[in-house]
């Protein structure tokens, strides 16, 4: 009989995991401001989405900011908003085919993330954000134009956003 | 005076204990013939005995490891694949929705087979088939909802294209919610990893059933029934995933207008597919 569990996983976050975590709120950060731009410019139904995703990004990085404490980021991710932000505007289709990119590669981190946390607590954590975002992207794409499943499900591990190019 | 009193006192403990030891002996020779009675095998288990019970073989120890998780999660893509082909089987779905069925499970067996490696990876065998109790509980139920069973005297449903999305809508739901609960059992920072990479496919899905639903904006975030006050479905129902139970809403309206609330939870205890079960 095969036995994976040895020692239990601690539940707090550790001194890596608060690292990791620090990460993700920069991101969510950033993703709440990309929202704002997005919504300022959008109408109707392209607004409503921007206003809601945008919440729940607020939401997402709250939550984290609550498990991180003290050592929390309180500013969003400056190279990654600086890269993007020029890119949501204009078109609300090419927008929300952007932002779905966007929200894709935030979902390919946070799972690379989850793939590295030890404490529990923080798994959890990002493990209920992970389902949003994946739902955020597949109505983004639908948004987009694209009612191709195969764009909906498109989930690319290499988009995971890289620390080094924008670190937290 | 002090005499005759003692004696009588004396006489009195006497009889006292000349009682005790009557009643003593009573209890004695009343046990002796009950012993007796019962040494009697023949006549005793002639017949039928309250407590005798034949000999049983106890189930294996179920530990609940990773391996005994991911096998669970691949129990439960099975029953998706055997859901959609059941789906499929009832030629009542519309061509758009045939291809959605067909791409969905189709990415369920593509689950099965990479939790089969995962499994491997971890020294389980894995589990190809679906989950049992799932069925029995949830799934054939269910389908017995939408396509009547008439020896049940359960009627057809009147709505049976919607209901069949809502009941797959409410199986990927279902699929996300496992994976996401697991993750707090998973003891692997990887493989809890892997199991969100799959989880996140199964909210797409959802996803994409919610707005086939509900088209369009309406579709997209909460809402609530409403005649009947109850959620709609939601291609993003909240900010975070949700593990509590799946509630919708299928079968024939009765006569006030109302259907048979179904509700899912994801598999516990009593539904993992542990190391020693087979399929």
């Amino acid at each position: 009989m095969a036995d994976t569990s040895t020692t239990a996983p601690p539940k707090q976050p550790t001194a890596a995991d608060i690292d990791l975590l620090s990460f993700a709120i920069g991101l969510e950060l950033a993703m709440i401001d990309l929202y704002d731009k997005n919504a300022a410019g959008a109408k109707d139904e392209a607004k409503a989405v921007a206003e809601l995703f945008g919440a729940n990004h607020l939401a997402a990085a709250q939550a984290l900011a609550g498990l991180v404490a003290r050592k929390a980021p309180t500013t969003r991710n400056a190279a990654f908003f600086a890269e993007h932000a020029p890119k949501v505007t204009g078109d609300a289709k090419e927008t929300a085919a952007y932002m779905a990119g966007l929200e894709n590669a935030l979902v390919a981190t946070h799972l690379k993330v989850l793939g590295s946390l030890r404490g529990v607590d923080g798994a959890n954590l990002v493990a209920s954000i992970v389902p949003t975002e994946a739902r955020h992207a597949a109505v983004l794409v639908g948004l987009s134009g694209s009612s191709s499943l195969d764009d909906i499900m498109a989930l690319d591990a290499e988009a995971a956003i890289d620390p080094e190019k924008f670190p937290a | 005076m002090n005499n005759a009193h003692m004696n009588t006192t004396e006489s009195h403990n006497v009889l006292n204990r000349r009682k005790f030891l009557q009643s003593g002996g009573l209890a004695l020779a009343s046990a002796a013939i009950l012993a007796a009675c019962g040494k009697n095998d023949k006549v005793a288990t002639a017949y039928p005995r309250i407590g005798e019970a034949p000999t049983t073989t106890g189930l294996p120890e179920g530990k609940v490891n990773d391996v005994v998780l991911l096998r669970t999660a691949s129990s439960l893509e099975w029953c998706a694949v055997d859901a959609y082909t059941a789906a499929a089987g009832l030629g009542i779905l519309p061509s758009a929705a045939t291809a959605v069925v067909k791409h969905f499970q189709g990415d369920h067996k593509a689950h099965a087979s990479a939790l089969s490696e995962l499994i491997k990876k971890a020294g389980g065998d894995p589990f190809e088939c679906a989950n049992e109790r799932i069925n029995e509980l949830y799934i054939a139920p269910s389908i017995e909802l939408i396509t009547g069973n008439a020896d049940k005297g359960i009627d057809a449903s009147d709505t049976p294209v919607d209901d069949l999305l809502l009941l797959a809508h409410g199986l990927e739901n279902l699929a996300a919610a496992t994976y996401q609960y697991y993750v707090s059992m998973i003891s692997t920072p990887a493989l809890r990893g892997a199991a969100m990479t799959l989880g996140q496919d199964e909210a797409r899905h959802a996803a994409v059933l919610a707005q086939a639903i509900i088209p369009g904006g309406k579709g997209i975030a909460p809402s609530t029934n409403e005649t009947t006050g109850k959620a709609n479905p939601a291609a993003v129902p909240g900010a975070f995933g949700s593990l509590a139970s799946i509630s919708f809403a299928i079968g024939k309206t009765s006569s006030s207008g109302t259907k048979t609330q179904v509700s899912f939870d994801t598999p516990s205890l009593n539904s993992m597919a542990y190391e020693y079960a087979q399929c």
